[in-house]
C-alpha cells in the first residue's frame, strides 16, 4: 500500500477539505496526497465522490485558497472502530504547490509561538512594534502629558456644550467628594484640572447637564447610601439630571441593592423626579419592575463587543466589528418590551460602530476591555501577583493610590479591578464625537479615569 | 459530582471516557463560518486558527456521534462567543440544527440574544448557561430561566458562598406547589450547576473579558504593565512587572516570583492544576450544590489532561472516602500534591481557610 508519510492532525482552521459536499477532516497531508476519514454509516462513500475540494488557509491575505482536485486515486480504506480512514493521492501540481506553502506558514507559527514571545510573534505575523512595548511613560503625569497635551481644549468645550445632552461621570470616591465640596461651576474647573492637568489650552466653563454617579465596572466603588443621598441631593438643587450606575451585582449584595433601588425611588417620589439606572446586572431587572421612577440604561458589561487597544493589528475583515448582537432587532424588541431598556451605553472604542435607532449614550474617551470581580489591583497590592485573586470584602481603595501603566504606544492603563483603552481620537478631534451624534448618539459621557 | 471534561480531539474521546471523564464540552466550526467570520466573529472562545481546539468537519461530529452512542457519554457543543452580530443568529440556528441532527442536543451558550433567537425559533436543545455570559447570582438565574435552561456554568469568580446561596435559591423556589412557584418546565426543578475545577485560571472575567483572543496576538492581559502611584507620580519599584505579570497560564513565560510552595511536576513536567485549580474546595463545592466539575483543557497535551481527568476522578473518589472536609483534604493533598500544588486557586479564599485548619 502506499503511503502518505505526511503531517498529521493540521488544525482544521487551517487545513478543511470536502469531499462533494461534506465536510471532511483531513487527518494527514503530504504533497502527494491525504488522509481523511469518515463514520460507518457516513453517505461520504468513496465510490460515490466526484472531486475534493481543499481549503488552505493563508494567514497573509487571511483567507482560505481552495483547490479542485479532479484528479486522484483513492486506496481501499481502513476499518477503525468507528470510522473508516481513506488515503487519497494526487499529482495535482496547484495541490502540491498550496501543501507546500500550507506546511511552511505552519511551521514558522509554531515556531514563533514556541520560540517567541507574544509581542515578537505580533510582529512577524501583523507587523505590531514589539519594541515599543518596552517604552513606558515615567508616571502617570508623564503619561497624561503625553496624551493630554495636545487636546484641544476649546474646541472640545465647544463640542460637548452644543451636544445635545453633555454627562459627567462621576465613578469614584474621589469625585463623590470633590463634588460635594463645591458647586458645580467650581467642580468643573477643577475637574478639568485634576483628570487632565495637561491641557495646553484653558477649558472654557463647560457643564454638564446630567451626572452618572456610580462605577460600571467595580461594585466596590458604588456610593454609600448616605454619600448617595447627598449627591442625589445637590444635583437635584443644582438642576442636574441624574443617573445612578450600577455594575454587576454579587449575590450577597442583592438585597442591599434592592434596597438602595427603592430608596432612590422613594427619592424619586418626594422630589418628583425620575431617575435614570444602568443596569450591568441581569437580576436588577426584576428589581425594577417595583421601582417605577427607575428607567433603565443597558450597561457597558452587559453591551457587549470586542474591544482592544491592538485592533489595528488585527487580521481580518473589520467590517464585522461594527455591529454587536443589540443591531438584532429581535434582541432590542426584547430588551425594550420585556426587559423595559429605555436606553443604551456603548463606548467609542477606535473604530466605526452601527448604533441603532434607540436612545444611545456614547461614553468616551476610555473604553473597558478587561474587568474581574475580584480585584487584580488588590491582588497585586496585597500577595505581589495580580493572579493570586479573591473576592474584596473590606476594601482599602488601592485604586486611589495606584493604578497600573501600560506601553506607551498601546494607550491603555489598568484602573480598579479594570484595565481601559483611550480612544484618544475623540479628544484630538472632536468633531468625531459630533459625527457620533449624527451616527445616532443623543448623550456625550464624559469620564476621565 | 460529574466529571465534564474539555475535548479538542475525537481522538482523546475513549482515552478520556477510559480514565473517567463522565461529560465533554467541544467546540465545532463549520468551514463555511470560519471563512466568511475568520476569527474576527468567532462561533466559540477559543478564537484560533491554528490550535486543534475545535472539533474540525461535521464529518467528525458524526464519528463523535457514534462514540458518544457507544459510551453515553455525552459531548455540549459551545457556540459561548459573548455576542453575535444579526446575520449570525439564523446561521448558528441552521448549525445547530444541523447537530441536533446527528444527536448533539446541548449547548453552552453566553450571548443572550443567541438564547432568545433559538427560542423563539422553536429549537428545543438543551441550554447550558455558559460561565461566560454575565455575573452569576440568584437574579440572573431566575431571570435565563424564563428561557428554559439545564445548567448554569459558575463562572471563574464565583465563591462557593455565592454558589450555594444560588442553588439553595433555585431549589428552594422550585419545590412543592407554593405560591411563589414559577412557571418553568418540570426538568428546571433539577437545574444542573457546573463549577471549574482544574486549568487555566484567568485573571480576568470572561464574560467581561473583549479583548482579542487571536493566533496573532497574544491576550491583553499578558502585556506587560507597571505598578504606579497616582498622586505624586512614583512607581513603586518593588512590584515593576510584579510578579505573575503577564498571566496565569501555564503556556505563558513570565518573570515569575518565588512561589510560597515549590510546584512539584512529574518527570514529564506535569503538575496537577499548574494553570488554575480548585482540588481544595470539591468537598465544599459538592456541599454547596454543585452537580458537575468543569475541566478545561480543550486543546490541552493529551497525556496532561488524561492525567487531569484520572487526578479529578481520584479526588472526587477520595470525597467518598473522607468522613470531613479536613480528612478530605489531608488525604487528596498527600496522594495528589506530595510535592506541594501550583498556588493558583480558583477558591483563593477556601484554600486559605482550609490551609488554616490544617
Amino acid at each position: 500500500m502506499k503511503m502518505i508519510n505526511g503531517v498529521s492532525m493540521i488544525p482544521f482552521g487551517l487545513l478543511a477539505g470536502f469531499a462533494d459536499q461534506n465536510e471532511i477532516r483531513i487527518i494527514e497531508l503530504a504533497e502527494n496526497g491525504f488522509r481523511f476519514r469518515t463514520a460507518k454509516d457516513s453517505e461520504t462513500l468513496t465510490g460515490k465522490i466526484k472531486c475534493f475540494r481543499i481549503c488552505f488557509y493563508d494567514d497573509e491575505i487571511s483567507d482560505y485558497r481552495e483547490i479542485l482536485l479532479r484528479e486522484y486515486q483513492i486506496e481501499k480504506p481502513e476499518e477503525e472502530k468507528f470510522y473508516f480512514t481513506y488515503s487519497v493521492f494526487t499529482k495535482q501540481e496547484d495541490f502540491r504547490k498550496e501543501v507546500q506553502g500550507l506546511l511552511r506558514r505552519y511551521t514558522r507559527y509554531i515556531h514563533l509561538k514556541t520560540e517567541e514571545d507574544d509581542a515578537a510573534l505580533a510582529e512577524a505575523l501583523t507587523g505590531y512594534p514589539a519594541e515599543k512595548d518596552e517604552i513606558f511613560a515615567k508616571n502617570l503625569t508623564e503619561q497624561k502629558n503625553i496624551w493630554f497635551q495636545d487636546v484641544p481644549g476649546t474646541k472640545l468645550a465647544e463640542v460637548l456644550h452644543e451636544s445635545k445632552e453633555f454627562v459627567l461621570e462621576l465613578d469614584r470616591p474621589e469625585l463623590y467628594r470633590m463634588y460635594l465640596e463645591e458647586n458645580i461651576q467650581d467642580f468643573m474647573k477643577h475637574y478639568w484640572e485634576q483628570t487632565f492637568f495637561a491641557f495646553s489650552e484653558e477649558i472654557p466653563e463647560c457643564l454638564p447637564d446630567r451626572l452618572y454617579i456610580g462605577n460600571q465596572f467595580c461594585h466596590l466603588l458604588f456610593p454609600e447610601e448616605k454619600t448617595l443621598k447627598t449627591l442625589l441631593d445637590k444635583a437635584y438643587r443644582e438642576d442636574l439630571a441624574i443617573t445612578i450606575v450600577y455594575t454587576y451585582v454579587r449575590e450577597n449584595l442583592l438585597k442591599n441593592t434592592e434596597k438602595m433601588l427603592h430608596m432612590v425611588d422613594n427619592w424619586c417620589e418626594e422630589k418628583q423626579k425620575d431617575v435614570e439606572i444602568v443596569v450591568n446586572d441581569w437580576a436588577i431587572l426584576s428589581m425594577a419592575k417595583k421601582t417605577p421612577h427607575l428607567k433603565l440604561c443597558m450597561g457597558t458589561l452587559l453591551n457587549k463587543r470586542k474591544k482592544d487597544p491592538r485592533m489595528k493589528y488585527k487580521k481580518g475583515t473589520r467590517e464585522f466589528y461594527s455591529e454587536n448582537s443589540l443591531n438584532a432587532d429581535f434582541y432590542r424588541d426584547f430588551l425594550r418590551e420585556k426587559c423595559g431598556f429605555q436606553r443604551f451605553e456603548w463606548e467609542s472604542c477606535g473604530y466605526p460602530q452601527r448604533f441603532p435607532e434607540e436612545k444611545n449614550s456614547l461614553h468616551f474617551p476610555f473604553y473597558q476591555t478587561n474587568t474581574s470581580q475580584y480585584c487584580p489591583l488588590h491582588a497585586i497590592c496585597t500577595e505581589g501577583e495580580r493572579g493570586k485573586q479573591c473576592l474584596v470584602e473590606n476594601c482599602p481603595h488601592f485604586c486611589e493610590k495606584y493604578m497600573l501603566i501600560y506601553p506607551e504606544h498601546l494607550h491603555m492603563i489598568g484602573r480598579y479591578n479594570s484595565l481601559f483603552g483611550l480612544d484618544l481620537e475623540t479628544l484630538m478631534h472632536p468633531e468625531i464625537l459630533k459625527e457620533k451624534e449624527e451616527a445616532g448618539i443623543d448623550r456625550l459621557v464624559l469620564g476621565v479615569i | 459530582m460529574k466529571i465534564t471534561a474539555g475535548l479538542g480531539s475525537i481522538d482523546e474521546y475513549e482515552r478520556f471516557v477510559n480514565v473517567g471523564a463522565d461529560e465533554f464540552f467541544c467546540g465545532y466550526v463549520p468551514y463555511e463560518w470560519t471563512k466568511k467570520y475568520g476569527t474576527v466573529m468567532p462561533l466559540n472562545r477559543r478564537e484560533v486558527l491554528s490550535y486543534n481546539v475545535q472539533i474540525g468537519s461535521l464529518g467528525e461530529l458524526e464519528i463523535l456521534a457514534a462514540m458518544v452512542k457507544e459510551y453515553e457519554k455525552p459531548v455540549h457543543l459551545t457556540f459561548n462567543t459573548l455576542y453575535y452580530i444579526p446575520e449570525q443568529y439564523p446561521e448558528i440556528a441552521e448549525i445547530i440544527k444541523k447537530c441536533m441532527r446527528i444527536g448533539f442536543n446541548s449547548y453552552i451558550i453566553a450571548d443572550p440574544a443567541l438564547i432568545l433567537y433559538l427560542r423563539k425559533q422553536h429549537i428545543d436543545c438543551e441550554i447550558h448557561l455558559s460561565g461566560e455570559t454575565a455575573e452569576v447570582n440568584s437574579g440572573m438565574v431566575d431571570f435565563f430561566q424564563q428561557m428554559k435552561l439545564k445548567r448554569v456554568i459558575f463562572h471563574r469568580k464565583n465563591t462557593i458562598e455565592d454558589m450555594k446561596s444560588v442553588i439553595t435559591h433555585v431549589r428552594m423556589q422550585n419545590v412543592g406547589d407554593t405560591e411563589g412557584k414559577r412557571d418553568v418546565r418540570p426538568s428546571q426543578s433539577s437545574l444542573e450547576f457546573e463549577a471549574f475545577a482544574l486549568n487555566e485560571l484567568c485573571q480576568f472575567t470572561g464574560a467581561f473579558c473583549n479583548s482579542l483572543h487571536c493566533d496573532e496576538m497574544g491576550y491583553l492581559c499578558r502585556v506587560p504593565y507597571l505598578l504606579t502611584c497616582i498622586k505624586n507620580g512614583q512607581q513603586r519599584n518593588d512590584y515593576i512587572r510584579c510578579g505573575k505579570a503577564t498571566s496565569d497560564r501555564d503556556d505563558i513565560p513570565g518573570k515569575e516570583t518565588p512561589s510560597i510552595e515549590i510546584p512539584a511536576e512529574d518527570d514529564t513536567g506535569y503538575l496537577p492544576g499548574a494553570s488554575g485549580c480548585g482540588l481544595c474546595a470539591l468537598y465544599r463545592l459538592k456541599e454547596a450544590g454543585i452537580t458537575h466539575l468543569k475541566l478545561v483543557g480543550r486543546g490541552n497535551y493529551t497525556d496532561f489532561m488524561e492525567k487531569d481527568i484520572r487526578n479529578l476522578r481520584r479526588a472526587l473518589d477520595i470525597i467518598k472516602a473522607s468522613k470531613t472536609e479536613k480528612d478530605y483534604i489531608n488525604s487528596m493533598k498527600k496522594i495528589l500534591f506530595p510535592y506541594g500544588c501550583s498556588g493558583n486557586c480558583y477558591y483563593r479564599q477556601h484554600y486559605i481557610e482550609a490551609k488554616n485548619k490544617i
